[in-house]
């Protein structure tokens, strides 16, 4: 409240035009009272009041400060005004200097938002770090043009009987499922996933629930979790959507759940190239693998999976190894070609492109400073040409600070209020 | 020169709020005046000091100014303490008080 109110009267205050005249006839009846009463010679007496006043000027002038809310104000006020003065009056400078600013501060915001959207944002899963692909790899000496390729049924089996690491594991791959009986009919990217999926990602649904191992069998896996996109785009964001049935592909199945709005595993970054997943998928339903295939039955399965608490990448790569060993001597024709690459998921997602993006950040900051370095020798040039008026300035009384800052248009707001301080003190002081 | 003193620093507000309290309505002059007088001219104002401090109270809202005649029928600037005026100093002189009497038992313990 006193603060509002003072507020208010400084508010007055910058529309009072007497002020000056107020203060000095205060002060002038304060000077003549004095000398009236002072006995003696009447000009000794002027004197003598005079001394025991004080610097009148002075005082005054703390006197206008001590309003300073509209000082303060002004002085921005003239300080930009001068700027933009002064930016109107070199349109080539300002032209290029803008220019300049503009490309290095563009620049380095355009790279660094992309070093943000992939090295520095966590990925939506809570301790991502613990989630890991383990990606098959190609046996040494082939080359079959892309590195990383998908494990059988058999395979993920195997992982999920014998591996130790991994509190949870899941296979998923892609699947196109056909929405029929809302609206138009659409063709949706899916995934089908094993009941390991959502546990290892350590998403949980947003409204319902995802699907337990025994809805995750073959006969049984007529249930789908719906991506928060979907949900609202096909059912308007009904929150009675549970319980309903959708027609995939020409099957009736149950929604049990919908996800959170940032989840979409596996986004086209999270898995690689060689895998054909989806930009975004839109749907999960249980994968309902059988117990057991055909022997080396290809599925084209992708595996993603979370470590036990304490458990290290470089151990569930040896875990690996033993489980790569295994199904070479289960599968002795197809030796070697159950090697595996334990990597993690968020390296995964950044991938090859840290250190060229860490590189390009860096070639963008440089880029920024040489901008700035250009700009302040443009501005140093300009100075020169100014020496006429700084001299002017500083016969005026403006300090070498003034005159040094406002050499530099950024910084007017220190310098023409030094100046303009100075200018206003002459003028006062003086009695022309 | 001798025989008076600068008033302590941080007390003049004090002293003019203090004033206004006692005597009512009053212009600068008859502040400094009075100041002086009541003090047994041993406190010495600056004179001129009066009138930032006064800007700084009106400001604060400790004072109310008013522009009336004197009696040497001269214009002049009546300055009248708020009741935000009284309150500041109340507790101003409460501080004063208890740090007087600190620094007083500090210096008249033998």
């Amino acid at each position: 409240m006193s603060i509002l109110g003072e507020l208010w009267r400084r508010f007055r205050f910058t529309r009072n035009r007497r002020f000056d005249q107020d203060l000095d006839d205060e002060m002038r009846l304060h000077l003549e009272l004095r000398a009236d009463d002072h006995p003696g010679d009447p000009i000794e007496a002027r004197y003598a009041a005079k001394r025991r006043f004080g610097n009148t000027t002075q005082l005054k002038e703390t006197s206008r400060e001590m309003w300073s809310f509209g000082d303060t104000v002004g002085a921005l006020l003239q300080d930009a005004k001068y700027g933009t003065r002064s930016f109107v009056n070199a349109r080539g400078f300002t032209a290029i200097a803008v220019l300049t600013l503009a490309l290095g501060i563009g620049s380095s915001t355009a790279v660094f938002s992309l070093v943000d959207a992939i090295l520095l944002k966590p990925l939506p899963y809570p301790d991502a770090n613990q989630i890991v692909l383990p990606l098959r790899r190609s046996p040494p000496g082939v080359n079959l043009g892309f590195d990383e390729f998908p494990w059988g049924i058999n395979d993920f089996r195997l992982f999920e009987r014998e591996s130790k690491t991994f509190a949870h594991l899941g296979a998923f791959k892609s699947d196109s499922f056909n929405l029929t009986g809302v609206g138009e009919p659409e063709l949706i990217d899916g995934i089908r996933a094993s009941a390991g999926f959502f546990p290892a990602l350590g998403v949980g649904a947003a409204l319902g629930r995802t699907y337990t191992s025994e809805e995750d069998q073959p006969g049984r896996e007529y249930e789908v979790i719906l991506s928060d996109r979907l949900w609202r785009d096909r059912f308007g964001g009904d929150p009675g959507i549970l319980g309903r049935a959708v027609e995939l592909n020409g099957y009736p199945y149950t929604v049990i759940g919908v996800m959170p709005a940032t989840f979409a595993f596996p986004r086209a970054e999270e898995i690689p190239g060689s895998f054909n997943f989806p930009r975004q998928a839109q749907l999960w339903v249980p994968a309902a693998l059988p117990a057991a295939a055909k022997p080396a039955q290809p599925d084209d399965l992708a595996v993603v999976g979370r470590l036990k608490p304490g458990a290290s990448v470089a151990q569930a790569q040896a875990d690996m190894d033993a489980c790569s060993t295994a199904l070479d001597r289960m599968f002795s024709q197809a030796k070697g070609w159950f090697r595996c690459r334990v990597t993690r998921l968020d390296e995964q997602v950044a991938g090859d492109t840290r250190r060229p993006l860490l590189l390009m950040l860096m070639a963008v900051g440089i880029v920024l400073l040489i901008a700035c370095s250009n700009v302040a020798n443009l501005l140093l040039t300009r100075s020169f040409a100014r020496r006429k008026e700084f001299n002017l300035r500083a016969a005026l009384g403006a300090g070498a600070r003034g005159c040094c800052a406002s050499c530099s248009p950024k910084v007017y707001c220190s310098p023409s209020r030094l100046v303009s301080a100075a200018l206003r003190s002459r003028a006062q002081a003086s009695p022309w | 020169m001798s025989g008076r003193d600068e008033i302590p620093p941080g007390t003049l507000d004090m002293l003019i709020l203090k004033t206004l309290v006692r005597g009512g309505e009053m212009h600068g002059y008859e502040i400094a005046n009075s100041i002086q007088q009541i003090s047994d001219e041993i406190l010495q104002v600056e004179e001129g000091s009066l009138y930032p401090a006064l800007q700084r109270m009106l400001i604060k809202g400790w004072v109310t100014a008013e522009w009336g005649v004197t009696r040497g029928n001269r214009r002049a600037r009546y300055y009248q303490p708020t009741k935000a005026g009284r309150k500041q100093l109340e507790a101003e002189l409460s501080q004063f008080r208890r740090v007087n009497q600190a620094i007083l038992r500090v210096i008249e313990t033998a």
